[in-house]
């Protein structure tokens, strides 16, 4: 499969492929009227091993749409929110500033409101989504993340629209904000994951608990991370969160009780942990492994992963 | 006005996957999915998801719980060491389809048709016996086939290795082409539609603009997993039926035990 994937441009011949079309002649029957987003990808995820008939699979197929969900937020709440009638439950006062260029910056997404199943909101506003419940964590899993590993790749400057150059990118584009980077796609997801996590069903409310009060310090720090001076608060952030690797490492020697919290943890930040895998072993050459046991053969898909991440640029495409 | 369309692809129990992002999705917009799309489609067992929500029977949330979660996606999948081992020689499916079918059976208000269900949906199938891609619309204007519910699903989710085709009767349209002038009863087999293609966003974009033609404006939203990214391997062996069928429904280890090829990434 190499590099065609899940890249913008890919990601439309993907369709169009088994329609025997090329991707210009898709862009072509849809026209301009049509604004695609598509949240696709676990294909691209499953490693040969991945025994779809196994349970704790399905439990991380789980976790794994939980993460896209993420990576996918602000484009897809763009897409059906920013140009509705005003009627949705989250309002106008959304809808208005969807229509701001401020729209996809952390914590620009106003708090949602509960379901009418959902457990009562305690929680603070910068609280993660909580982990899927019975969820297992995907590195155990053979369950890669290329495309989250696209995300938290180093960025050149982007072109504000990830559509192929001969795609044309529908009507969209003209009234809404320019489509995200991959980074404000992240930054947008990560804080994105704070709001959200109040809304989560009473299934999950039990979750939350003592991961919610750690990540509450978490979301903190990636709310501070919104100002002007992104990039050199993200170096910070990332030498913060490989000392918080190292913290993890000596807790699980320590006390199992913190190994088991943490797990929950990176349940929930999934996003944010696998980045952080695959950047090292791009940079190191996979030293952490997968902890799977299985080193050798995940190893190289994950590289393999990296590489198409970084030139897929995620599981979310929006044309 | 914009028209919105959710598309939901194939992809057996990865559709896990897609029922977690429509869960999380529903929760944003703090409305059932059914009431905020206009129009659903899907292949395979994400066709599952886009009836459930077509009908109005579910939410997202309960989509998710009660067909996509980790004990449905067990039972549906039943099968067992014998029909593994036959299987394995593609003397059977793995699966007999009884506990899938049933399922259906109760999972959904059995006795409503498709051209009952509450919004427009497209499911993609593939049609045996006329060996062409086929569309079960729920607005089609003289269906040749208008079966229940339960049995459109059983029709579109007949994964090749997996589960056996499924026959439906049907009416022939007598008034096109065949020189009859009265329809008369037929049947024929179907099974997955992913086995042409696993998406139906060109199906659902299709029956969105003959449903409403002056609509100027529409999103769809496509969720799914994407292409099968398992690499192939040609063993000397060659690749018969069976074989081919595993390439194209991306069937992983547990399919592919003992056949000629297996996808590999």
């Amino acid at each position: 499969m190499g590099g065609a994937g899940n890249s913008p441009q890919s990601d439309l011949v993907g369709i169009a492929t088994e329609a025997g079309l090329t991707d210009v002649q898709l862009r072509a029957i849809l026209g301009p009227s049509v604004d695609l987003v598509r949240v696709s990808g676990i294909n691209q995820s499953v490693s040969d091993d991945f025994d779809d008939t196994h349970a704790a699979n399905i439990d991380a197929l789980d976790a794994l749409g939980r993460a896209w969900y993420l990576e996918c937020r602000a484009a897809l709440i763009r897409l059906l929110v920013a140009q509705l009638d005003g009627g949705s439950q989250l309002g106008s006062a959304m809808a208005s500033q969807a229509a701001s260029p401020a729209f996809l910056t952390p914590g620009s997404l106003p708090a949602l409101s509960p379901l009418p199943s959902a457990a009562p909101v305690s929680a603070p506003a910068a609280a993660p989504l909580a982990p899927v419940a019975g969820a297992v964590p995907l590195a155990s899993l053979n369950v890669t993340t290329a495309g989250l590993a696209a995300a938290a790749a180093p960025e050149a400057p982007q072109p504000a629209a990830p559509v192929a150059p001969n795609v044309s990118s529908g009507g969209a584009a003209a009234g809404v904000p320019a489509a995200k980077s991959p980074k404000a796609a992240k930054a947008a997801g990560a804080s994105d994951a704070a709001g959200a996590g109040k809304d989560r069903g009473a299934d999950e409310a039990k979750a939350k608990g003592k991961a919610a009060a750690k990540a509450s310090s978490k979301g903190k720090k990636q709310d501070d991370s919104s100002d002007d001076e992104e990039d050199e608060e993200e170096e910070e952030e990332g030498s913060g969160e490989e000392e918080e690797d190292e913290e993890e490492e000596e807790d699980d020697e320590a006390d199992d009780e913190e190994d088991e919290e943490e797990e929950e943890e990176e349940e929930g930040d999934g996003d944010e942990e696998d980045e952080e895998g695959d950047d090292e072993e791009e940079e190191e050459g996979g030293e952490e492994g997968d902890g799977d046991g299985d080193e050798g053969e995940e190893e190289e898909d994950d590289e393999e992963d990296a590489e198409e991440g970084s030139e897929q640029g995620g599981n979310c495409v929006v044309s | 006005m914009v028209k919105y369309l959710l598309v939901v692809e194939t992809g057996g129990v990865h559709v896990a996957t897609a029922a977690r992002v429509l869960a999380d999705l529903e929760d944003d917009l703090g409305q059932a999915l059914s009431r905020r799309f206009d129009l659903f489609a899907g292949a395979g067992f994400g066709g599952v998801l886009a009836l459930a929500l077509a009908s109005d029977q579910f939410t997202a949330h309960g989509a998710q719980a009660k067909l996509a979660s980790k004990q449905v996606l067990a039972h549906v999948f039943e099968s067992n060491v014998w029909r593994r081992t036959r299987g394995i020689v593609q003397d059977a499916p793995l699966a007999t389809g009884a506990a899938k079918r049933e399922f259906f059976r109760t999972a959904f208000k059995d006795n409503t048709p498709l051209s009952d269900v509450e919004k427009p949906v497209v499911l993609l199938a593939y049609d045996i016996a006329a060996r062409a891609a086929v569309t079960f619309s729920s607005r089609a204007e003289r269906p040749a086939f208008n079966p229940l519910i339960s049995e459109t699903l059983d029709a579109v989710t007949a994964t090749p290795i997996y589960f056996p085709p499924v026959t439906l009767t049907g009416m022939s349209d007598g008034l096109q082409g065949t020189g009859r002038s009265m329809p008369v009863p037929m049947q024929h087999a179907f099974i997955d539609g992913s086995v042409v293609s696993g998406s139906a966003l060109l199906p659902a974009v299709a029956e969105a603009r003959r449903l409403w033609p002056h609509e100027d404006r529409f999103v769809a939203v496509v969720v799914g997993p994407g292409r099968p990214a398992r690499s192939v391997v040609v063993l000397p062996g060659g690749m018969g039926g069976p074989q081919w069928l595993q390439v194209r429904t991306d069937a992983g280890p547990a399919a592919g035990a003992g056949s000629g090829a297996t996808a590999r990434r």
